[in-house]
């Protein structure tokens, strides 16, 4: 009989707190109030174009529409050991830093055969031209590259001299590539 | 599954043995724990690769390339210029020294030109002796060609091209003559002139001799 009084009255302390229980839900009621948050959501822009003369940037990102190279020396008239160079500067437009990846050049015609010719490019800095001097004195080509600071190239082109070098009359094209991939700011 | 195993056979445990129980079960819970945290990095990973999609734009730059060719031609009169190599037909020098006698001089000019598109020098590289058969002088050849002098030197004009040059250097032995620059815009010509004596001095063994010396200009790009 003991145990059954204490199990009412446990039985009655529980209702009683279910009925408590609702009061206290009853009372939460209150004001209420929303925050919002609102955000403008755009997206950046990313160019990246290059110049044969410094001055004058365009997209070339085909190789249907590379950029013409000026050489200091004629390229159409190389005998073996002849070394010739010429500048190319990258511009980063847009908002985005980006990685800077510097594509091996492809050679055509007589020159799709390796080692004819022997290419080199290094970065000459702040500087926009391309000879022995500055060439000598360049750096490696940067693998980043920030908006607002061009990189100045410096292209080197090594005749071959030897039996498997270049050849009287060889003729081709030869197309340099970079590519830029943006980076989160 | 050992686990469930295990939690049938604790029933009639006690409390206390009971605790041990979930302490030996932490382990597991733990094991959990560690893999469901790695799923979540799981999920986190695909959502950073996402967000290192990025913008890309390539730059190409190119250039025709060409050789040049380079090569050199030769005249001993004002006729055209032809390419006398190794493999082609030498080209005559008109000494008309046939019938030497001691103390005879004769002088002749060759005329060399690059014929290709690249400049060049081009040098007396050689001279080779032969009788009129094509085999080594001996006997009287080789007294005519120890006897002979020649000298080769460069001037400005076939005209220029008489027997007062000096003829002091022993036929088999290549007379020193600088390097010559051949230029392709404009061309230029370059005039060898070749003297040949037989000294007064000259041995009688001589007589009748035959010698064919043949010089080779040597053309090479800068």
């Amino acid at each position: 009989m003991a145990i059954k009084d204490k199990r009412r009255k446990v039985l009655a302390v529980l209702a009683g707190g279910l009925v408590l229980g609702v009061g206290a839900a009853v009372t939460l009621a209150a004001w209420n109030d929303s925050e919002f948050a609102n955000g403008t959501f755009t997206a950046g822009s990313f160019t990246f174009t290059g110049s044969a003369d410094g001055t004058t940037f365009s997209d070339h990102a085909t190789s249907a529409t590379a950029a013409s190279l000026t050489f200091g020396l004629n390229p159409t008239n190389l005998s073996p050991d002849d070394v010739v160079y010429a500048p190319y500067a990258l511009r980063l437009g847009g908002s985005y830093d980006a990685t800077l990846d510097s594509i091996a050049p492809v050679g055509t015609g007589d020159f799709a055969t390796a080692g004819k010719l022997t290419y080199a490019v290094v970065s000459t800095g702040a500087t926009f031209g391309c000879d022995a001097t500055a060439f000598a004195a360049g750096t490696a080509v940067p693998t980043t590259m920030t908006t607002g600071t061009d990189v100045n190239l410096c292209i080197q082109v090594t005749a071959v001299s030897g039996a498997s070098g270049i050849e009287q009359g060889d003729t081709g094209t030869v197309t340099w590539q970079w590519n830029a991939t943006s980076v989160q700011p | 599954m050992a686990v469930e195993r295990d939690l049938g056979a604790a029933v009639a445990l006690t409390r206390r043995s009971r605790r041990d129980q979930n302490r030996r079960r932490q382990p597991a819970l733990t094991f959990r724990r560690v893999r469901a945290l790695l799923a979540g990095g799981l999920v986190l990973g695909v959502g950073a690769t996402m967000t290192i999609a990025a913008w890309t734009d390539q730059e190409l730059a190119t250039t025709t390339v060409s050789a040049g060719t380079f090569s050199i031609a030769s005249r001993s009169d004002q006729g055209a210029f032809t390419s006398h190599g190794p493999t082609e037909t030498a080209l005559t020098v008109p000494l008309d020294a046939t019938g030497l006698y001691p103390g005879l001089k004769k002088a002749a000019y060759v005329q060399v030109q690059a014929s290709g598109t690249l400049p060049g020098t081009v040098n007396l590289t050689a001279v080779t002796v032969t009788n009129n058969a094509g085999t080594t002088p001996t006997g009287a050849d080789l007294a005519l060609q120890n006897a002979i002098k020649v000298g080769v030197s460069v001037v400005t004009a076939p005209a220029n091209c008489t027997t007062a040059a000096t003829a002091g250097t022993a036929l088999n032995v290549v007379p020193t003559v600088a390097a010559q620059a051949v230029t392709v815009t404009p061309l230029n010509t370059i005039t060898y002139c070749i003297v040949l004596e037989l000294p007064s001095d000259a041995s009688t063994l001589a007589q009748g001799g035959t010698v064919k010396p043949t010089w080779t200009f040597t053309g090479t790009t800068n």
